[in-house]
Formats: structure tokens, C-alpha cells, sequence
């Protein structure tokens, strides 16, 4: 490998877009400490160094604090005021100086030793979510040891960077000024990651997955980040820039064009007329609905409370003002509230689980718990809510109370029988009744959907219909769970294709379902956001498809450009194929008989996040 | 000096935001403030986030709390109050 030779390295793309600029290694992580001996008269002035350290560090996070309270609530800016303690911490400090002075070591030095004394005895801490907060520690040393280095910003990254880094912790999340960032090269962390929600939102391309690969990428080399097809060229050719460039500008004036098109109504060519809601995942994206033109909300999740309120559980008053909120917005073309959809693990990192099993399921308390080895099969989405009644009680009666503020359905995930879905309208009849014994009014009818993401909602589709309001197709489960494949594990990632003939039968089947019992269906799983998944809802008679806001403007405009008819037979031909390649051959290869037209990178993925990156 | 043995009765014990409301209840006082687990007799200062974090104090664990200086009834008082109120997070979820 020669020193300026382009290196292409494949990994998984977890938020699409592109972006390039120098790569700057995570400050965070394996920082190699140097030990350095301190001649007798060096020693005051790096006590003196050490102190001033401390102080930068602390003034750093109350700041960052500030904004973290801000941005995400108090509830998660507390761990920062344990960070703050630790470096008023006299004991910490004292031991630290004494250090120095003592083994006339240089301050990064004492700092290591200091942090490893502590972690050493934290791991021995038999008590998991206190053993934990070891993290903490790790995190504010690593403050400490990035302000000796001379770094003096908050944030220490330069303008229009590629951040690389092994994994990220939670504090550089809060920390990092999002329009700086031209991209995020990862070694670990699926679609579903924190970061790759985070990274979404914020619009910043990211490759994750390259665990062996990140140090082929050295300090300050020109790296490019293709999050939409997971690639990352190091040191990319003329060539590679130029065409990068050249997709950039296109996409640019595409965006400009999908954006001013975006509030008109949404009608396929031959005049079919095609609902196109929103996905949401936090309050602040609710702006989002009206800036890029969505026609209601097709999918309120609704974990954000959960975590907002962790490890305590949300309380009603807390989830009827996010439920009004959305309403509110949302206004006549209405919101779907999902109930919570989380498998133990994810609750047991912030603490809920142990609330809950203090609570709820005292039969099973005695038991220790042991992690879930296989979450997706677990007890998660519906079956926790039918299990902890309590907890589906409360989210009931504020959805319920929240419905006289707008037009609210209730959505339940992961339903796989007949029985689940009787049991939570009975719990919602009892919520009803109790609330109008209360005083308050509570609305005579609330549409109850069933989301059809699993293998045996696919066969009972046609029961389903029968009992639900609504059905809800989440295909990023049902793909899950008909492929097998985790599409956390960027092992098998490659596996999970919306395209696999398997896939458009299932789907097929759901849709006509939904038609036989005259109920109306949406789709709201990522399959909506991409143009050409998108072209096989559409074909297989799908007429309400929501997403996440910035895919709104590009499948509106991809719509209007359909002609139905057409797209309804390059669909039956496609379902007819047995192999996911013959089925994207013909798909791709009907677009120009359908006189459709995308810019290359948008067919590939359906997000138009803002181009990042030096131009 | 005051002495009183309090149970830590929040689901979490001593986790981060406990230890750091704490602590910050400790640094109101002029009085020493020590924590001692009674089961083991290790003993932290309440004014160190590291100490008390290292207690490693769970849910159920017995402390025995000491306060000794001109505020010491003000500080026992505090500290017991706070410990027992669950350090005020089991109001919220009680507020639904």
C-alpha cells in the first residue's frame, strides 16, 4: 500500500448521505498515555497545570451541561453534575496532586493511575447498574487527559471533519456541534444504534462496521463517507471526488425542486390519490411535519418518553402533554400512537426493568434477572405491555384523554394473535370507563391498529383485519423476522432485503387482506422512504405510506411521477420472480418504461439529508 | 456529634444522580458528614462523590449517618431526609 493510494473500505451504511473532509480520530478512545519523569523543579509547575486543567474541564461541562438541559431535559443532564462532582472531588484531586509530587510523574501519568485505581475497584462493585456508572469515570479522565493535551474547546473539532472513531460515548453525542461533523466512520453500532438515530436526525452520513479497518485510515487524510451505500474511500481519486461532486449538485437542485413541491397535494400521474404521513420518534421533529409536507403522522413512537423518564416510568400527565402536543400538530390528518415497542435489555440499561419488576411482576422478582439472549424474541412491544398491565394502563388513559385534543388511533406492536389485540381493547374499555367515572371525558370511539410485523400477523392478516380499526405494516420487523435476519448484526446486515421475493408475497398478501375486510392500511416501516421499495407498495395497492420527515419531499415527488397502472403490472411481474436479484433487474430496469426518473443516489436510499462536506 | 442509621429505600440505591444530589446536600453544611455502611463499616465522606458512589450503597442498605460540627443537627437532619425521600425520585412516578 503506497502512501497516497485510494483505499475503499466496505462497511454498513446506518445514515445515509455523503460527506468528505479530513478524518479525525475519536479523542476518546485508545489514547496511548506516556509517562513522563518530572525533574525536582518541574514539579510545581505541573501541579499548577493539573489545577488549571481541572478548572477548564469543569467550566467545559457546566457549559455543556447548560445545553444538554436544554436540548434533551433535566432527566439527562443530571449525569453531568455527577461529572462535575468528581472533579471537585477532594480525595480524587488530592490523590492525583500527591501523585505527582510524590513520584514526580507528569499529570497525565497520575491521572491514569488515579482512574485505573478507581476502575479496578468499580469492577468489583456486585450491584450491575451501579458497577456502571464506571463509564462516568472513564469519561470525565478522558475530559481531563483531552484538556492537558492543550486542547482548550468543548468540542475539539475542526470544520467540516470525519469523525472516526470505534464506538462513541454518550457525552460526545451531547457534545459534538452537528454541522460541523462531514461524516461518522464507526467500528461498531447498527441501524438502530443510538448514534445512528442520532446521526439521522441530524442529517450527518455514517458508516459503521469497520471494527478491523480504522486505523488503515490515518490522522488528517482526505476521507470520504458514502452512509448511503456504506462505503469509505480514503485518500478517494480525482475521479471518485468529481463524481461525488457532480451526485452532490444534482441532489442539491433535486432537493430545492422536492422542497418547493413538497405542500401540494399527492396524486399518481393517472390521479390516484396517496397519503403520505410522517414518522416520528421525538417531539422536536414535529416541526418537521408541516416543513416537509406531511398529511398527518402515521407512526407516533413512543420510546422517547420511556427514556425521558428512565429509570422512573412516564407518568400519564407526562404522556397526555406529548400525545396533545402531537395532536395539536398533526391537527385533522391525525396521529398513530404506537405503545411502547422496547425488549428487556434496552429497559434494563436505563434502570426502567428494575422499577418495573419491583412493581409489576413481583411473582418473578425473586428470580435474579439475566439479560435476554435473544431480545427480538423476547418479551418486548406488546407482550411486555400485556405483562405489565399497569404500565399499558397508563399509556391508554393518556392517549385516550389526549384524543380530545385531535384526531388520535393507537397502534399494537408485535402482535401475533387474535387474543393480544381483544385483551388491550378490553384493558382500553376499562381505561374509558374508569376515566368518565373520574369527570373526564373520554371519546366514544378510538381506532385501534394492528401492526403486521410478524410471520403469524402475515397469516392471521385476514383475522386481524376483522378485529382492528386498522392495520399497520412495520416492515423493518416483519423483513427481521421473515428473513431472519438481525440488521444490528453487520454480520448478516447484508441479508435484510426489502427486495427478497419471500418479502413481496408476504406483502402482497397483507395488502389484500386489508382489501378483503375493506380496513385501511399504512405502511409505515423504512421500506416507504425508498423509491423503489416504495414503486412495490405502491404496485401491490398500498395508498398510505409514512416515513421519516426528510424522505416526505423525495417519495412525494417520486409519486406524482408514477403512472399506477403501469407500476401495478412491473409489480405482479416482480412477484412472479423467485430470486431478489430478477426482481430488482426488473424493477430497475421498468424505470424508464415507467418514465421515472431519479438522480443515481437517490434510488438507492430515499433520505435527502443536507450534503455535508467541503465543496 | 449526631448519629442516625437511615435505609436507602429508592429501586437504584446510590447510582450517579443519587450520590451527586447528595453530595450536593453535604456541601450546604459546614459540618464533617460521614457515611458508613452498616453491614460492612466501610465509611465514605459525604462531601466525595467518588467515596459515596464506592459505597456502592443498593437499595435496602443500612447507613449509618454522622454530622459533626455547628450545623450538625441542620446536616443529620438534611441528609437522613433526603436518603428517605428516596432522593425525590419516586415522586414523579407517584404524580400519574
Amino acid at each position: 500500500m503506497t502512501a497516497n493510494s485510494e483505499i475503499i473500505l466496505r462497511g454498513l451504511g446506518i445514515s445515509p448521505g455523503i460527506g468528505w473532509g479530513p478524518a479525525v480520530h475519536s479523542p476518546w478512545r485508545g489514547r496511548v498515555i506516556f509517562r513522563r519523569r518530572l525533574a525536582p523543579q518541574e514539579i510545581e509547575s505541573e501541579v499548577a497545570r493539573f489545577h488549571k486543567a481541572v478548572g477548564i474541564a469543569r467550566e467545559q461541562l457546566r457549559v455543556l451541561r447548560q445545553r444538554m438541559e436544554h436540548a434533551l431535559g433535566k432527566e439527562h443532564a443530571y449525569i453531568l453534575d455527577a461529572h462535575v462532582l468528581m472533579l471537585e472531588d477532594a480525595g480524587i484531586l488530592g490523590e492525583i496532586e500527591s501523585l505527582i509530587r510524590t513520584n514526580a510523574v507528569n499529570a497525565e501519568w497520575a491521572v491514569k493511575l488515579v482512574t485505573d485505581r478507581i476502575l479496578a475497584i468499580y469492577a468489583e462493585i456486585k450491584d450491575d447498574d451501579l458497577r456502571e456508572r464506571g463509564s462516568d469515570i472513564e469519561d470525565v479522565a478522558n475530559r481531563l487527559l483531552r484538556v492537558l493535551s492543550g486542547d482548550r474547546s468543548t468540542c475539539a473539532f475542526p470544520e467540516s471533519a470525519v469523525l472516526v472513531s470505534e464506538t462513541l460515548p454518550p457525552s460526545l453525542l451531547g457534545e459534538l456541534d452537528p454541522q460541523r461533523i462531514a461524516g461518522l466512520i464507526l467500528g461498531t453500532g447498527g441501524w438502530t444504534s443510538h448514534v445512528a438515530i442520532l446521526a439521522r436526525g441530524l442529517g450527518i452520513p455514517a458508516v459503521s462496521g469497520l471494527r478491523g479497518a480504522l486505523a488503515q485510515i490515518e490522522d488528517q487524510a482526505l476521507v470520504l463517507v458514502d452512509g448511503t451505500r456504506g462505503l469509505v474511500f480514503v485518500r478517494p481519486s480525482p475521479d471518485v471526488l468529481q463524481h461525488y461532486e457532480r451526485q452532490r449538485q444534482e441532489r442539491e437542485q433535486h432537493w430545492i425542486r422536492w422542497q418547493a413541491r413538497a405542500p401540494l397535494p399527492t396524486m399518481t400521474r393517472d390521479g390516484v390519490p396517496i397519503t403520505i404521513r410522517a414518522n416520528i420518534e421525538r417531539l422536536s421533529e414535529l416541526d418537521d411535519l408541516h416543513r416537509f409536507g406531511a398529511c398527518g403522522i402515521g407512526l407516533l413512537r413512543t420510546e422517547f418518553l420511556f427514556l425521558q423518564a428512565a429509570p422512573e416510568l412516564p407518568s400519564e400527565e407526562l404522556q397526555l402533554e406529548a400525545y396533545r402536543q402531537a395532536a395539536e400538530v398533526a391537527g385533522r390528518d391525525g396521529v398513530a400512537i404506537r405503545t411502547v415497542d422496547w425488549d428487556e435489555n434496552q429497559m434494563a440499561a436505563l434502570g426502567t426493568l428494575h422499577a418495573l419488576r419491583d412493581r409489576q411482576m413481583e411473582s418473578e422478582s425473586s428470580e435474579p434477572w439475566l439479560p435476554e439472549r435473544n431480545p427480538a424474541l423476547g418479551l418486548r412491544a406488546i407482550r411486555f405491555s400485556l405483562r405489565a398491565p399497569e404500565v399499558l394502563k397508563t399509556q391508554l388513559r393518556a392517549i385516550v384523554r389526549a384524543a380530545a385534543f385531535g384526531n388520535l388511533r393507537l397502534v399494537l406492536p408485535l402482535i401475533t394473535s387474535l387474543e393480544e389485540v381483544e385483551q388491550v381493547r378490553h384493558l382500553l374499555q376499562t381505561a374509558c370507563r374508569e376515566l368518565r367515572a373520574e369527570g373526564i371525558a373520554a371519546p366514544d370511539r378510538l381506532p385501534v391498529g394492528v401492526m403486521i410485523e410478524t410471520p403469524a400477523a402475515v397469516w392471521l392478516a385476514d383475522e386481524l383485519a376483522a378485529v382492528a380499526d386498522f392495520l399497520s405494516l412495520g416492515t423493518n420487523d416483519l423483513i427481521q423476522y421473515l428473513l431472519a435476519v438481525d440488521r444490528d448484526n453487520d454480520r448478516v446486515a447484508s441479508l435484510y432485503d426489502p427486495l427478497h421475493p419471500a418479502v413481496l408475497r408476504a406483502l402482497r398478501h397483507v395488502i389484500q387482506a386489508a382489501e378483503r375486510a375493506g380496513r385501511p392500511l399504512e405502511v409505515c416501516g423504512e421500506m416507504a422512504a425508498h423509491p423503489l421499495h416504495a414503486l412495490v407498495l405502491l404496485g401491490l395497492g398500498a395508498r398510505i405510506l409514512s416515513m421519516r420527515p426528510r424522505a416526505i419531499p423525495l417519495i412525494k415527488d417520486f409519486v406524482r411521477a408514477c403512472e399506477l397502472t403501469r407500476v401495478r403490472e412491473v409489480v405482479r411481474q416482480a412477484l412472479a420472480a423467485s430470486r431478489s436479484a430478477e426482481v430488482r433487474e426488473l424493477l430497475l430496469g421498468s424505470l424508464q418504461e415507467l418514465r421515472l426518473e431519479l438522480p443515481d443516489e437517490a434510488l438507492l436510499n430515499g433520505s435527502a439529508p443536507p450534503v455535508r462536506g467541503v465543496s | 456529634m449526631q448519629r442516625r442509621t437511615v435505609q436507602v429505600a429508592n429501586r437504584l440505591g446510590l447510582h450517579a444522580r443519587a450520590a451527586a444530589k447528595l453530595v450536593q446536600a453535604a456541601n450546604r453544611f459546614r459540618s464533617a458528614i460521614t457515611l458508613a455502611r452498616s453491614d460492612t463499616g466501610q465509611t465514605a465522606d459525604a462531601k466525595s462523590i467518588l467515596g459515596v458512589l464506592l459505597l456502592a450503597a443498593s437499595a435496602g442498605t443500612h447507613l449509618d449517618i454522622t454530622t459533626s460540627g455547628e450545623d450538625e443537627v441542620e446536616a443529620i437532619e438534611a441528609i437522613c431526609r433526603l436518603i428517605e425521600s428516596k432522593f425525590g425520585e419516586e415522586e414523579e412516578r407517584l404524580g400519574s
